[in-house]
């Protein structure tokens, strides 16, 4: 062969190599999956349209991790997950060190196929090793199958690099029990001690291991530690809580509207709430609670005028009847109230709650005989609730029915846990001034006698 | 003919003199076919989806059930209402199996769900019920007998109250729980409502109902679960805010009822409302099914509440007949990974047939079916990994269940229905053509191969179906020694399945006789022993979701051609163990109170 033709065919040769690395990029990689549609039918508009822009986004930019990642979260949190997977596969192929995207997979599989969803969080394991949402799941998935002997190196590790997670020693525990070993329970959990990792749920597992064993005293003395232990808290999961971003149904501006409500952030929660409200006319909820940061707030008219607009639109809604009424009666508009909880006792007649407030309207009224009845009916359909029970017991007191009051409040005592404080401050209350009364009603019946 | 010779010593020369062409033509050829040999990337991002699970199935490919068709029922009989989206609606309804007439053949008792709108009013909640004829046919004898429940019906159950000797019935429903005293005569089916003079007041969504003897005085009490306070009108959505049903987690749980029967103090058929007094109120749940035993071995009935999404309850009776909750210490109130589970259907029954009665619940789809094993008395333990049952139920919603030997084998087999609660998108994206068709599921048969562990069985008559299932009842219908089924389906026809599997042994039925009311005795515990073996089952007719089966105790023997011995231990009155003689089998035997040879007090060892 000459030099010429030598340098020729390494030229070709050259040529050709590239043009097969160009097509293989091109044609014969794996190709992108088809962006996948979601069916709108009876979905939100503000879910249509959160959706549709995402996966416009998505259209122009087919080759970003972000934009399939983002399409495939809101799919995800939007109860759409045969489709939120085809993104995060997607996402993965582009973006092949994220781990959030098997392991978001791996929590859609384990709805249906848990091997196939350890597979996913071993990978996301793999590709984030700080990450213990990931291993945490995948211990979880592997002692669900049975899987004993994987799950203990890893949890193993887990301890060594998460010591503080109570997690990770609750499952240990876990481990423990199924493996039928009390003594290294409690290893684990003098190990949880010295980290300051011991919570409620760990101290209720270690309690179930030694229980089993028949070592009744070390478990109830367990038992008695959980009780006053802080509660449990789960390792977070940041790429769960990154969904919550992409809400459009409410859902969560809902929560949060509770919490500013329950925190009292009222003026916050009122926003929320108006924002819920116009966005979801068809729901009754959030204008619900939107009147009921009204009232809080002590703006009982306008509370009033949403609750009554509520039940007209929502007639058939019990709730919405049980506020109007309440509001009403905070309102001194007595009619009102009544009428709007016999409304409510129509289509919920085992509602106790109502029942007592009635009770309590018609004692205002002077109408003591019926208040009791009504009380007396609301036990009935509430027997576990102790408050329902105090205000029979300080009606009969105040109508002087001593001893009707003690048989009332007598099954009380059976009803309470140690640790309802509130309740049991109550109890002793009345106890005290049923006592009283009929100490003084004794002292009355002698001094007529003489 | 070519020169061969000439063209290898051609091909052979050409090596030799020119290894560089030959060479660059081998490099050639490797790169051209690079790109096909690597085009594949296999990992972590490519993802293999299967949905569906695609189990081993049983090697005993027979047939085990066939449908008996026309039951004189119309096939519009069970309804709700598909545009409301109420929650009862969609928890459906039971079917019972128990002989009303006291005839030696079992009737069928069907639950309504919504009242029809084009319905009179006066069959407004009534119950189906059919009673057996001699022939084996059935007759409609609805309007005569006179069943009915309170709003959205759930269950019908029986249990002889005023000891009289038949059998008299608790219905359930959304609206509360109905009494009626069993007037049967000369072969009319007649139930009167006595729901007043009762004093069983309740207008709580009554569910589940147990008859038994808690205080032991021969009287049977009744313990009723209640599923969660609900609001009607109370509208719920998907992830996408399309209109689907309510689940449990958007309202607050309820406590349960418990009622001590008054007979003994010369009142039939009145209670007195003992729930605050022993314990059962300090507890709310949200319950659906449940099964009373003696858990502990100490002789006395305990209490399994299967609750929604909620931890369930095991209440351990103290011998002053107050209750303490303990299920989440004895392993039977959470799964594996402590988390509670939907727990619709129970079946207290032993399942790996160690001689231990077990808990078998059905749960959601994204759970499993969850099987506790019981290690030591009342004390439990998560072993659904091993049994099979797990992993093919993990895309179903399971409610009614039955464990029990279709086959004669000698090994149980379990029936489970299913139906959706809410929809499924990762496995029916695209909308279904109808309502029902979004929630329908097949039902599910198991069939078992070793002692605690069961293989989905191959295709069969019983799983054809595509509904939303929800009661299943067990009996031998038609006194043939095996058992058949009963399943009732929301807005479906109910169906009945004759059992027509090729018989693999034996059988043994017991019939136990209470001494206190010429009955069955709820919560008897009988042990057929045959050599080593020793088989345990309790008689627990109300068990599975809201349904209720034969009363009669079915053994599956397999190659076990006589029994040894049989003891009973009686759950009422006087504390008592007793042995019969055993002998031949396949037959039906009866076992009445006080005739056997005492053995021991039941709570000691014997």
């Amino acid at each position: 062969m000459t030099r010429r033709s030598w340098w020729c065919s390494s030229l070709a040769a050259a040529g050709i190599l590239a043009a097969g690395l160009l097509v293989w990029q091109t044609g014969f990689r794996q190709p992108l999956p088809e962006i996948p549609q979601f069916s709108g039918q009876g979905a939100s508009r503000t879910v249509v349209s959160l959706l549709t822009d995402l996966r416009d986004r998505l259209l122009r930019q087919t080759h970003s991790a972000t934009a399939w990642g983002d399409y495939g979260m809101a799919l995800m949190q939007h109860e759409r997950p045969a489709e939120a997977l085809q993104c995060f596969a997607a996402a993965a192929r582009l973006a092949p060190q994220d781990a959030r995207w098997p392991h978001l997979t791996g929590v859609i599989l384990e709805q249906t196929a848990l091997q196939q969803a350890a597979a996913k969080y071993a990978a996301a394991a793999a590709l984030q090793p700080g990450a213990a949402q990931s291993e945490l799941r995948l211990v979880s998935v592997l002692l669900t199958l049975g899987q004993f002997q994987s799950a203990e190196p890893r949890l193993q590790q887990l301890a060594r690099r998460f010591p503080r997670e109570s997690d990770v020693w609750l499952q240990r525990i876990r481990l423990a029990r199924l493996m039928n070993a009390p003594d290294q329970a409690l290893q684990w959990l003098q190990a949880a001690r010295e980290q300051q990792a011991v919570s409620d749920l760990l101290l209720r597992e270690a309690a179930g291991v030694q229980l089993q064993q028949g070592r009744s005293d070390c478990a109830r003395q367990l038992l008695e530690e959980s009780r006053h232990a802080q509660p449990h808290v789960a390792v977070r999961d940041p790429w769960l809580e990154q969904l919550r971003a992409f809400d459009a149904s409410g859902a969560v501006a809902s929560a949060q509207a509770d919490l500013q409500r329950q925190q009292g952030r009222l003026d916050q929660a009122l926003r929320t709430l108006s924002t819920l409200a116009s966005r979801f006319p068809e729901r009754s909820r959030p204008a619900l609670n939107r009147a009921l940061a009204l009232r809080d707030q002590g703006n009982t008219a306008e509370a009033l005028a949403e609750l009554s607009r509520l039940a007209a639109g929502f007639p058939a809604d019990p709730l919405i009847h049980f506020h109007l009424a309440v509001t009403a009666a905070q309102a001194g508009q007595q009619a009102q109230a009544l009428q709007s909880l016999e409304r409510c006792l129509q289509l919920k007649p085992d509602y106790g709650l109502a029942r007592a407030v009635r009770a309590d309207l018609l004692n205002a009224a002077g109408q003591a005989a019926a208040a009791i009845a009504e009380y007396r009916q609301a036990v009935l359909e509430t027997p576990g609730d102790p408050w329902i029970r105090f205000g029979l017991v300080q009606l009969l007191l105040r109508q002087k029915q001593l001893p009707d009051a003690a048989a009332a409040l007598q099954p009380v005592a059976a009803l309470l846990s140690p640790g309802q404080q509130a309740e049991q401050s109550e109890l002793q209350r009345l106890q005290a001034e049923l006592k009283q009364a009929a100490a003084t009603d004794s002292a009355a019946g002698q001094t007529t006698a003489q | 003919m070519r020169n061969t010779a000439h063209d290898n010593s051609a091909r052979t020369a050409g090596l030799t003199r020119r290894p560089h062409r030959t060479a660059c033509a081998a490099l050639f050829a490797v790169l051209c076919l690079l790109p096909f040999g690597c085009s594949r990337k296999t990992g972590p991002d490519t993802l293999q989806l299967d949905l569906a699970t695609q189990p081993a199935t049983s090697k005993f490919a027979a047939l085990w059930f066939e449908r008996v068709q026309n039951l004189p029922v119309s096939p519009n009989f069970h309804y709700s209402n598909p545009d409301s989206f109420e929650m009862p609606g969609i928890m459906g309804s039971g079917c019972s199996l128990t002989d009303l007439d006291n005839d030696g053949r079992l009737d069928i008792v069907l639950v309504p769900g919504d009242v029809r709108p084009e319905r009179a009013p006066e069959q407004a909640g009534m119950c189906c019920v059919l009673q057996q004829q001699p022939d084996g046919n059935w007759l409609n004898v609805s309007e005569q007998a006179g069943l009915r429940v309170r709003g959205f019906g759930m269950g019908c159950f029986t249990a002889d109250f005023d000891n009289d000797g038949d059998p008299d019935a608790v219905t359930t429903g959304s609206r509360g729980v109905l009494l009626f005293r069993n007037d049967t005569k000369a072969g009319q089916i007649r139930m009167v409502d006595v729901t007043a003079e009762s004093l069983v007041s309740d207008s709580r969504w009554a569910t589940a109902a147990v008859m038994f003897d808690y205080d032991r005085d021969g009287w049977l009490d009744l313990f009723v679960t209640h599923y969660v306070d609900y609001f009607p009108g109370s509208i719920c959505a998907d992830g996408t805010g399309r209109r689907d049903y309510c689940g449990p987690q958007s309202f607050q749980g309820t406590a349960d009822l418990l009622c001590r029967n008054l007979g003994g103090a010369g009142q039939p058929f009145r209670f007195s409302n003992v729930t605050v007094t022993s314990g059962i109120a300090r507890a709310q749940g949200k319950g659906l099914g449940a099964a009373a035993s003696d858990f502990n071995g100490d002789g006395l009935t305990d209490i399994y509440v299967a609750n929604d999404m909620e931890p369930n309850f095991l209440w351990i009776q103290n011998p002053a007949g107050e209750f303490t909750e303990e299920a989440i210490l004895r392993g039977c109130a959470v799964d594996l990974q402590g988390r509670p589970q939907a727990s619709m259907g129970v079946s207290r029954t032993d399942l790996d047939q160690d001689g231990r009665l077990d808990l078998f619940l059905t749960h959601l789809r994204g759970e499993t079916n969850t099987w506790y094993r019981e290690t030591t008395d009342g004390f439990f333990l998560d072993d659904t990994g091993r049994s099979g049952l797990g992993e093919p139920s993990r895309n179903m919603t399971g409610f009614g269940t039955i464990v029990a030997d279709f086959d004669l084998n000698g090994l149980v087999d379990i029936a489970v229905v299913n139906g959706r609660v809410m929809r499924a998108p990762l496995l029916q994206p695209e909308p279904a053509g109808s309502h029902w068709q979004e929630y329908a599921e097949s039902s599910q048969l198991y069939a078992g191969i070793a002692a605690g562990r069961f293989t989905p069985h191959a295709a069969d008559v019983f799983q054809e179906r595509l509904e939303v299932s929800r009661g299943l009842a067990a009996g031998d219908i038609d006194n043939d020694g095996d058992l058949d089924l009963l399943v009732a389906s929301t807005s479906a026809p109910a169906a009945l399945y004759k059992n027509v599997a090729a018989r693999l042994g034996h059988w043994l039925q017991i019939r136990t006789v209470s001494s206190h009311r010429a009955g069955a005795a709820p919560g008897a515990r009988i042990t057929v022993a045959s050599g080593n073996r020793r088989l345990v089952a309790e008689v627990q007719p109300q068990t599975g979701y809201l349904s209720e089966s034969d009363s009669r105790v079915h053994f599956g023997l397999g190659q076990l051609s006589a029994c040894d011995w049989i003891e009973v231990q009686w759950p009422d009155g006087a504390v008592q163990i007793e042995r019969f003689a055993g002998g031949a089998v396949d037959q039906v035997l009866e076992l009445r109170q006080g005739a056997g040879q005492p053995v021991a007090a039941a709570g000691a060892q014997p």
